[in-house]
């Protein structure tokens, strides 16, 4: 029993924290390239 | 040995990340496409998958455990999901699987993960696990039987852990350093993991489930 639980804790919960760091890197960077490519514009 | 797995696997994710990055750096070209790196849920599942596999071979009664609760005490018989080959052969498929997505060496990280299961049972478990499926042949059972000297397993487990928190923090350092809040988060991440981790070990060790 706290063998699944354990296992569904590890992939759902830390793995889901973890794609968080990266979403918000990928974030980061879309963001930080739009507002170069809005100044090269300028 | 349960604990020990997932302390490797977000090892694994600090390797995995450092690799990207220095292959990042090496690169010729710098914008060349990169592979996203392997996500940590894949990592975890991979280090567990032998013992999902035993789970499921439970139900129709191909697979047993038994023996005496508390750490350590127990024994399997895995001949089909813990035998050598069958592990190899469930690294093999799995890594190759993990390659259409993250790439040559998401799918080498995939499949070491995979097999390092066995090598660590290997260590731990009384002689049960068979060379063959099946134990075709009747060959000798493998096991160096550490979980009879319980305080050798268990700072076996506790290393695996410690170190691999270790490195899955300072992976998450280096991920998030430029971000605003970065550290925090990183800070937060880290510590569920490692909560969870010494959560494993405890629960493993008193018995507990």
């Amino acid at each position: 029993m706290s063998f699944i639980v354990f296992v569904l804790l590890f992939v759902v919960l830390c793995g889901w924290l973890d794609a968080r760091i990266d979403d918000r890197r990928t974030d980061n960077n879309t963001a930080a390239k739009m507002s170069s490519q809005s100044l090269e514009e300028r | 040995m349960f604990a020990g797995h997932f302390g490797l696997a977000a090892g694994v994710k600090a390797i995995d990340v450092a690799l990207r990055r220095k292959g990042k750096t090496d690169a010729i070209a710098p914008s060349a496409p990169q592979r996203q790196s392997v996500p940590l849920w894949a990592l975890m599942l991979s280090t567990q998958l032998l013992d999902v596999i035993f789970a499921l071979l439970l139900i129709p009664g191909t697979e047993t455990f038994g023996g005496a609760s508390g750490y350590g005490q127990g024994w399997i018989r895995a001949y089909y999901s813990h035998s050598l080959a069958g592990a190899l052969l469930i690294a093999i498929v799995a890594g190759t699987l993990a390659g259409r997505w993250w790439g040559r060496q998401g799918g080498l990280l995939i499949g070491a993960t995979v097999f390092s299961h066995w090598l660590l049972d290997l260590l731990v478990h009384r002689p049960d696990l068979p060379l063959l499926p099946g134990n075709i042949g009747n060959f000798p059972l493998l096991g160096f039987g550490l979980w009879n000297t319980p305080a050798i397993s268990i700072a076996l487990e506790a290393l695996l852990i410690v170190s691999g928190a270790a490195f899955y923090l300072s992976s998450l350092f280096a991920r998030t350093a430029h971000q605003p809040r970065g550290r925090r988060q990183a800070l937060f991440t880290g510590g569920v993991m490692s909560g969870l981790l010494i959560l494993a070990l405890v629960s493993s060790v008193l018995g507990i489930g």
